[in-house]
């Protein structure tokens, strides 16, 4: 029993929201829309919903529209609906009926305009050269 | 081993759990219903809505109603609601207002 590790376990089934929380792991069934650092659906697990996570590992089934930095998807992963990613990896036997969009653009980040400022910067010196 | 379904401190759920045999451990926010073989309200636990299961053990904030065969309620609970229960047992300290009854 540990407290510290968000779980949905194996016999379980929640529908509704779930919110503020950094690592979670689906061993039921969970119907919700979900925000996280990092989701990881086992094997037992099967999650409908929408979903915003840095990382996914996803060993069970999943419905829905992810939008995800890193996806890994395992041999029993099962996907449905539409994944949005940064990098994917898929093992064998791994089932994907699913739209599969690649994100272009650079992960949204806190601070991004701040980020900006120097790339104009840098730009603008050379044509002031010339 | 027994699969827990954990809600970790600072995280917040809301809708209806049926945690089947899966043992249900609160640190966090539930707002809804839960039913389940176990409920453990943590200290650190906030519940707001309705609990059915065989066994339950309070030691958060609960708020609403219970059904249960066996009730604990540590020392650290604080608790407002209905709760109906075959077996109770409540720790000094624990703050307890509302109305308790037998489980028909």
């Amino acid at each position: 029993m540990d407290k510290s590790k968000a779980v949905i376990g194996a016999d379980a089934k929640f529908v509704g929201t779930i919110s503020n929380v950094k690592s979670i792991e689906i061993e039921g069934v969970v119907e919700a829309d979900l925000k996280a650092e990092k989701l990881s659906i086992g094997a037992s697990g099967k999650f409908v919903g929408e979903v915003n996570s840095d990382l996914v590992v996803i060993g069970g089934s999943y419905d829905g529209t992810m939008r995800a930095g890193s996806i890994w998807a395992t041999q029993t992963a099962q996907i449905a609906g539409e994944i949005h990613y940064q990098s994917l990896q898929m093992d064998r036997g791994a089932a994907l009926n699913c739209r599969v969009v690649h994100n272009w653009e650079d992960p949204v980040v806190a601070g991004e305009s701040e980020a900006e400022e120097p790339v104009a910067e840098a730009d603008a010196e050379p044509e002031a050269k010339q | 081993m027994e699969s827990y379904t954990t809600i970790t401190e600072g995280m917040i759920m809301e809708g209806k759990l049926d945690a089947g045999q899966s043992p249900v451990l609160i640190a966090g926010h539930f707002k809804g219903e839960i039913n389940a073989i176990e409920v453990i309200l943590d200290a650190s636990g906030m519940f707001d809505g309705q609990i059915n299961a065989a066994k339950v053990e309070l030691s958060g904030n609960f708020k609403g109603k219970l059904t249960t065969e066996e009730l604990n309620i540590g020392s650290t609970a604080a608790i407002d609601g209905d709760l109906k229960t075959n077996s109770l047992v409540i720790e000094l300290g624990a703050e307890v207002s509302g109305t308790i009854g037998r489980k028909s």
